[in-house]
């Protein structure tokens, strides 16, 4: 029987010492997560939810699909001056979009579209979660700071979907069960969210002299609301009569210095080598960073611009048609040459590049590059120039800011809405001031405004060249058709392609949408 | 903090109880015999012939016993003239003798029905299988070790009705799926597996080890395992030590591995020829390796793929005397893979003892298993896809292995990548189990149980820098690399019971009332050196690594280092309570309740109760049935039950967790001059605190028989399952921003007929047997969020395109829904005449046009089958003679396709890349009897998109094993002094029957994509010599 009250002794013994509470046993937390109840409680916390705000742009989150293939193959593949470089035939999903035969199932367009949204998902938990803050936790200023560059992207991410796909789905609140399915809104409803975000960004936050680099300033908020009025009156579901005239209103005091003070940079190609980040002709500005052993922001978008020749992967190649179009004016810039922004642009077989006292072209010339690579001198050959560091070679990650908005744009198109709303001479003058900073080039002659907007189409050729412009300006000029026919890119009709089909993905997940 | 006190206590308890115990036990073997009679005797069946293997044991005391040898003899000595030996071997009546003043009782023991008496494992209990009243089937260890094997339960494919067992992968240490009565879950479909009463990882048991497997497949039996039990639960008993001297016995196998079936590709002719027509197809200028191809020709799967080969070899030593039992076994496996670089061992130990000190009983068991698996580290898609003329080795460039040169299409080489890399994971499974029974009054027992699992898991890859591709897209390949990770799971198990048995007249009554508490804590660790620093300017520079060879953490020195993880833990709380009631030993009657808290809930759902009833009726005990001689057993059984499942789950579901990170990936971004990479924070899940369990609620109908003298046996069931608040990871519209969610989600159903059958039979020294199972499948999925959701499956291209899965309310989960490819267009006026292809030249794919608005498009799909059979069966045909015994096993599933995801990519004749060898049977004007079209570069038609083009009959029988064996005779082995010496030769998987074109047909996937086969670690067949020897 002693063993028996051993037994017992035992049994008891574990039955106290295991005996607390089953609700507290059941109680599990992350030891090292907050959560969406438990953060935003001081102004560090709402610091933070920022910086994941910003992180989606350009869908640089997914490097590959997203930003290193997916953006420029979408971006720029599709423009008339571009070709497939000499590896892009390896991969069959480019050349659907060179070829205008992808699908709605094109991966491509299904990561550009996911982590567009993912960006307004963050913003929007920044806008609300911050607003819900109270005074105690973060100080008036900067909760309006945080809330106004929030309220930018928001109006980014929406302007970026609504730019590239044909209808898209407004997200203006915090996410919950219930709307995760939404059906789609028309364009103009998305515009005017979209204008509205850009406005009120524009009320909320300082100017460019106040602002850390790389965050949205109130300048970046006009110029966009200004291009948002652009691509609205070349939006036929949308435009209104007034939009020109918006859109000067908004450009208006960027150019007259009262948004910040921004100016022409003086040497065009340091714009793009990275040499010259944030400079102070810079809007809005991508930022990326060599990697180091703490974080990873690096960029490899060169290796993608980059022919074989020069150490790049060969992703893209340029048309002859865009030399022709740049060396159009012909030699008549103040250095006897073309225009300056010709060599700024592109590489092709020119003295300019073949000169071995300058080595002009990465640190080479281009007959020595192009034999070593292809046993030929590629007469035909044009390659893109911007986004490329001085030397290529051995540089597998950079840092390279990618500029989304620089000051030759807004005058530009300040120039543009100036010229349509009756006030050519005006324009005139702006765009004479790009061409003598950039191009070297002496004042136009032409002074008609139907002149002066085919001058306007050709600066914007030659001032924004591979900056994601071209496809989306042939669109609101409504000149698609035509220069893709020139181009000979007979799988086009502006009526099937102008823009991206909604992705089969959320089709497929999206009750709302049939 | 005072929780985790008291966990902390609780766990040194436990060790140090198991410690000892172990002391105990062996103080208990020291024990000296008493003194008493010795009795002696033969043992023989009814035609006189002598029973080797037959159990003498006291009744008294059934740990005292002995065995009779191969000459029915035996010998055990009692302790005085009133005790009863009780003699029993299976498949015979079980007698009971007393000694009285004999002292050689020779027994003649009668075939009978009586192993329907054997006892069956059942949830926290034993149950005569005459008793049972759920659907309840055993398999017994010498079916399971038939088939070779590194994972034990992989053997219970088609020897047991209704449960489906798919391996989808020859990958040396790879696991199958396995589902009990249909997909019940979208989540995690694996039943729960009990080793020895406690939750465990049969991954780590080793065949030889098992005694028994039970499966628990209707709802009632699953019940009191609750909030784990949807899936239905599979009970693992290990062998225990056996009445009578000491035994050992080895058993050793060695297998030899060669894939069942090889990928026939291009070579290098085949290749510049097709890729030739697909270029002049499109109008497109021939590349330079076409015109002027260089004189190589690989064949990238004879480089990969090789020779395979198993050992398995097992040693145990068991026995029982007095109070004591014990088994104890050592087992060792070594795999080399059928692909290049791949392999797998383990190495176990499984000890069982169990001792009684009066009216306590110890049990114990320890697992302890060592696994290390090597994968293949190159990729099979690239093994598919490299060009023929790329060579294998290639001095000329700086890895010294091949990769293109010109212009000829880029991909991996496998056998460099195979060579340069190295990696492995290593895991440690230990499963400790005690528990004590005290009888407190005569029938009722109190038990407390404590057992520990934990499994470690160490994964580690190294390479130097390397380059096996021209555009190597993977940069950390330029630099060298080392990563190791760590994990530990581990299961804290404590349980609580009291069992009442007592008998009142013709009523017997059994209860059962219990508490349990499980928690499982998790930790993880992962660090990885980069061999690359950065300059003053911020460049990447390789960091210095004194020998390129050097492949360990502080070998990186200067590199860059990472590091990242956390812990977690999950927690279950339950009370249980069961029934059992039989009246006349004919009636009977189950009911049985559990309650479960888990924390995987919010507090909306924490707890959730799950309740089942079953009765049985053993018709032939009745009178009426007395004079009848069709049935020698008859027993008619319905049970109904509930079951639980949130295995879906992962810890913190419901909550949304704050992620935070610096890079472009995981939420950074940069601000300032200089720049500075800023930590970004926010949450990327949906909060739901409405999460709650997935029920299943089965009924089951099942008729057990026996006729024809015992010698045919069978089961009937038929049953219909019901799985509500399904737990999904749902795609969610990528337009809400967040990651894809788990939601309670719809209803399933599924519903079937399972026949189990077996035929006994001897004939002099001629006996066979026979056993077969049917089982029809018939699984639908009743309820969606809404009426016309559709979930898809994966897309395979790119995971955006290429939907072959679709899941939708009145079909199969993950069934098919495609558009119909309908042959070739020969000519343009067919195109014409179609209309609804306007980029389709002859030579092209026609797809139906189903709802005729002149576009093939989404809407044009049709359901066009399930990957799921509508019907599985098996047969395995025995027979011995004399010392020769012979065995032959079918199994084979009909009624489901399979989706050739490898063709869509090898047959799809639109890019660089090599194709099946059926290619150059392309479609061209002078070769028009073909259904392969034509190649072009682009693919304008999308003949490569997804349809039935790809869709084949998925049925297949298969000789799963085929085995003869040879026993040495009783005298030689004598003169060895050996029980037992058996050699066998099996040959596995050597032939299926099928009209499938792929490499197999034994494809698995995941619930809602499902059937598709692409890229599979190719599957093998083997050759096995074996050897078993006792003593």
């Amino acid at each position: 029987m002693k063993n028996v009250y051993k037994i017992v002794l035992v049994a008891l013994i574990i039955t106290t010492t295991t005996s607390c509470n089953d609700d507290d046993f059941l109680e599990q937390t992350s030891v090292d997560q907050l959560t969406s109840a438990s953060f935003w409680r001081n102004a560090e916390d709402a610091q933070s939810g920022l910086v994941a705000a910003y992180s989606e742009l350009e869908s640089r989150s997914n490097f590959w699909d997203g930003w290193q293939e997916g953006r420029p193959v979408v971006e720029y593949f599709r423009s008339d001056y571009a070709l497939p470089g000499p590896d892009a035939s390896n991969y069959a999903h480019w050349m659907s979009i060179y070829n205008f035969t992808y699908t709605n199932g094109h991966t491509f367009i299904d990561v550009i579209w996911t982590t567009n949204y993912k960006g307004l998902n963050f913003a929007n938990q920044v806008i609300t979660k911050v607003g819900e803050m109270t005074s105690d936790k973060i100080s008036e200023a900067e909760k309006k700071q945080i809330i106004g560059e929030a309220t930018f992207l928001r109006g980014y991410y929406h302007f970026k979907l609504l730019t590239l796909y044909e209808q898209i789905i407004l997200r203006t609140e915090l996410i919950s069960n219930e709307t995760l399915d939404k059906p789609l809104s028309t364009r103009p409803e998305a515009w005017e969210v979209i204008i509205s975000d850009f406005k009120q960004a524009a009320e909320m936050l300082q100017t460019v002299d106040n602002t850390e680099p790389g965050r949205a300033t109130k300048g970046a908020a006009l110029a966009y609301l200004g291009k948002a009025y652009m691509y609205k009156a070349g939006d036929p579901s949308s435009s209104e009569a007034s939009d020109f005239e918006n859109a000067a209103l908004a450009f208006k005091p960027i150019v007259e210095g009262a948004a910040g003070s921004y100016a022409l940079e003086s040497d065009f190609s340091s714009l793009f080598n990275g040499e010259n980040e944030n400079n102070k002709e810079s809007i809005f500005e991508l930022q990326f960073k060599t990697a180091d052993a703490t974080s990873n922001n690096s960029t490899r978008l060169h290796a993608f611009v980059g022919d074989w020749s020069i150490g790049g992967w060969g992703g893209i190649a340029a048309t002859m048609d865009i030399v022709n179009e740049m060396k159009s004016e012909g030699m008549i810039a103040s250095n006897g040459l073309y225009d300056n922004r010709l060599y700024g642009s592109l590489y092709f077989r020119d003295p300019f590049y073949n000169d071995p006292n300058t080595n002009q072209m990465q640190g080479s010339t281009w007959d020595e590059l192009m034999m070593e690579t292809y046993e030929n001198t590629n007469d035909n050959a044009v390659y893109f120039r911007k986004w490329l560091p001085n030397y290529v070679w051995n540089n597998s990650y950079v840092g390279v800011n990618v500029v989304l908005m620089r000051y030759a744009d807004v005058l530009l198109m300040y120039a543009e809405a100036l010229n349509e709303t009756g006030a050519t001479p005006q324009a005139i003058d702006i765009i004479n001031n790009v061409r003598a900073v950039h191009g070297h080039m002496p004042p136009i002659t032409v002074t008609s405004q139907a002149d002066v907007k085919k001058q306007i189409i050709h600066e914007r050729t030659m001032e924004l060249t591979l900056e994601s412009v071209r496809f989306f300006d042939l669109r609101r000029w409504n000149m698609l058709d035509q220069a893709m026919q020139a181009a000979g890119r007979s799988n086009f009709s502006a009526a099937s392609h102008a823009y991206l089909p909604i992705p089969l993905s959320e089709i497929n997940s999206n009750s709302a949408i049939n | 903090m005072k929780k985790k006190q008291s966990k902390n206590q609780i766990h040194s308890y436990k060790s140090l109880f198991l410690l000892l115990f172990v002391f105990v036990s062996f103080g208990f073997m020291t024990n000296t015999h008493a003194q008493g009679i010795l009795v002696k005797g033969t043992i023989t069946d009814n035609a006189g012939i002598p029973v080797a293997g037959a159990t003498v044991m006291l009744k008294s005391d059934p740990s005292v016993g002995t065995q009779s040898d191969f000459d029915g003899n035996y010998s055990l000595e009692v302790p005085n003239n009133q005790t009863i030996l009780v003699f029993s071997y299976l498949g015979f009546a079980t007698k009971e003798i007393m000694v009285g003043s004999q002292t050689t009782i020779n027994v003649s023991l009668q075939e009978s029905a009586e192993d329907l008496d054997e006892i069956v494992i059942v949830g926290y209990g034993t149950q005569k299988k005459s008793d049972v009243t759920g659907a309840i089937s055993s398999v017994k260890s010498e079916d399971l070790t038939k088939v070779v094997t590194t994972n034990p339960v992989d053997a219970l494919q088609g020897r047991v009705s209704g449960v489906t067992v798919t391996s989808s992968s020859g990958s040396p240490g790879s696991t199958s799926d396995i589902t009990i009565r249909g997909i019940g879950s979208f989540g995690n479909n694996q039943p729960l597996y009990i080793v020895d009463g406690v939750q465990a990882d049969p991954y780590f048991l080793n065949a030889n080890d098992i005694e028994s497997i039970e499966v628990l497949k209707d709802a009632a039996s699953g019940a009191i395992y609750g909030t784990r039990a949807a899936n239905g639960v599979i009970i693992i008993t290990t062998k225990k030590g056996k009445a009578g001297k000491t035994k050992i016995e080895i058993e050793s196998s060695l297998s030899s591995n060669t894939a069942r079936e090889d990928m026939k590709l291009l070579d290098a002719d085949g290749y510049v020829s097709v890729h030739r027509q697909m270029y002049e197809n499109a109008g497109a200028s021939l590349p330079q390796y076409v015109q002027n191809p260089p004189n190589v020709n690989t064949n990238w799967i004879d480089e990969t793929h090789r020779t395979g080969q198993l050992n398995l070899l097992n040693v145990r030593v068991s026995g029982a005397s007095d109070n004591i039992n014990y088994s104890v076994a050592g087992s060792y496996a070594d795999e080399k893979g059928i692909l290049i670089g791949s392999g797998f061992t383990k190495k176990g130990i499984n000890a069982n003892l169990s001792s009684t000190k009066g009216k306590l009983k110890i049990n114990t068991s320890l697992n302890y298993s060592e696994t290390n698996q090597e994968d293949y580290k190159f990729s099979l898609r690239e093994t598919y896809f490299i060009s023929p003329l790329i060579p294998v080795l290639d001095p000329s460039k700086p890895s010294g292995y091949g990769y293109r040169s010109g212009d000829l299409p880029d991909h991996r080489n496998p056998v460099g990548e195979a060579a340069i890399i190295d990696g492995y994971t290593k895991m440690k499974y230990f499963l400790g189990n005690v528990g004590f029974t005290y009888e407190i009054i005569e029938g009722l027992n109190a038990n407390a149980n404590f057992s520990l699992a934990n499994r470690d898991n160490y994964t580690y890859a190294f390479h130097p820098p390397f380059q096996v591709r021209d555009i190597d897209d993977n940069p950390q390949n330029e630099y060298a690399f080392v990563s190791e990770y760590n994990s530990e799971f581990r299961r804290l198990n404590q349980e609580y019971t009291l069992n009442y048995q007592f008998d009142l007249g013709k009523h017997s009554v059994n209860l059962l009332a219990g508490y349990q508490r499980i928690s499982e804590p998790f930790k993880e660790t992962y660090v990885q050196a980069e061999g690359y620093k950065f300059d003053e300017n911020g460049d990447k520079i390789p960091a210095t690594i004194l020998d390129p060879s050097f492949n360990t953490m502080n070998a990186f020195g200067d590199g860059t280092y990472s590091a990242e993880g956390t812990n977690a833990e999950y927690a279950l709380v339950s009370q249980f309570g069961r029934v059992n009631y039989a009246y006349n030993d004919r009636y009977l009657f189950q009911a049985s309740v559990r309650r479960d808290g888990s924390s995987k809930f919010g507090k909306n759902n924490q707890y959730g109760v799950f309740p089942s009833v079953a009765a049985g009726w053993k018709i032939t005990d009745e009178d009426f049935m007395k004079n009848q001689n069709i049935f020698n057993f008859l027993k008619l059984r319905f049970s109904w039950g509930q079951a639980g499942n949130d295995s879906a789950l992962g810890y913190y579901d419901y909550i949304a967790l704050i992620s935070q990170g610096k890079d472009r990936s995981n939420g950074g971004y940069i601000f300032g001059n200089p720049q500075t990479s800023y930590l970004g924070s926010i949450a990327r899940d949906l909060q739901n605190d409405d999460l709650q369990w997935e029920t299943n609620t089965s009924s089951n109908f099942g008729i057990d028989f026996a006729s024809l003298g015992n010698k045919l046996k069978g089961a009937i069931n038929y049953y219909s399952t019901t799985t509500q608040d399904l737990l999904i990871t749902k795609e969610v519209s990528p337009s809400s921003g967040v990651n894809n969610p788990i939601v309670n989600v719809g209803e399933f159903e599924n519903k079937g007929l399972e026949l189990e059958l077996g035929y006994v039979n001897k004939d002099g020294e001629f006996g066979y047997s026979a056993f077969g199972t049917f089982t029809t499948i018939n699984s639908e999925v009743t309820k969606l969020s809404n009426a016309n959701q559709k979930l898809y499956g994966i897309g395979l291209l790119f995971g955006s395109d290429h939907f072959v899965n679709q899941t939708q309310v009145g079909y199969e989960p993950g069934a098919y829904f495609l558009p119909v490819a309908d042959g070739i267009f020969q000519s343009q006026a067919e195109i014409d005449a179609h209309g609804a292809q306007p980029n389709a030249s002859p030579g092209d794919i026609r797809f139906v046009d189903q709802n005729g608005d002149g576009v093939i498009d989404s809407k044009d799909e049709t359901y066009q089958g399930t990957a799921i059979p509508k019907y599985e069966y098996s047969l395995s045909l025995s027979a011995d003679y004399k010392k020769f015994d012979f065995n032959i096993f079918f199994q084979g599933v009909g009624g489901n396709k399979i989706y050739n995801g490898n063709d869509f990519r090898l047959l799809s004749l639109d890019t660089g890349r090599n194709f099946r060898a059926e290619a150059e049977n392309a479609w061209t004007p002078s070769n028009t009897n073909t259904n392969i079209p034509r190649a072009v570069l682009g693919d304008p038609n999308r003949n490569s998109r997804a349809s039935t083009r790809f869709l084949e009959k998925g049925d297949y029988l298969r000789i799963k094993t085929i085995q003869i064996g040879y026993s040495l005779p009783t005298n030689i082995l004598e003169t060895l002094e050996l029980d037992k010496l058996r050699v066998y030769l099996t040959g596995q998987d050597l032939f299926t029957f099928t009209k499938y074109s792929g490499l197999d047909p034994e494809v698995g996937g995941s619930v809602l994509s499902r059937g598709i086969d692409i890229n599979l670690y190719p599957k093998y067949k083997s050759i096995i010599f074996g050897v078993q020897l006792a003593f």
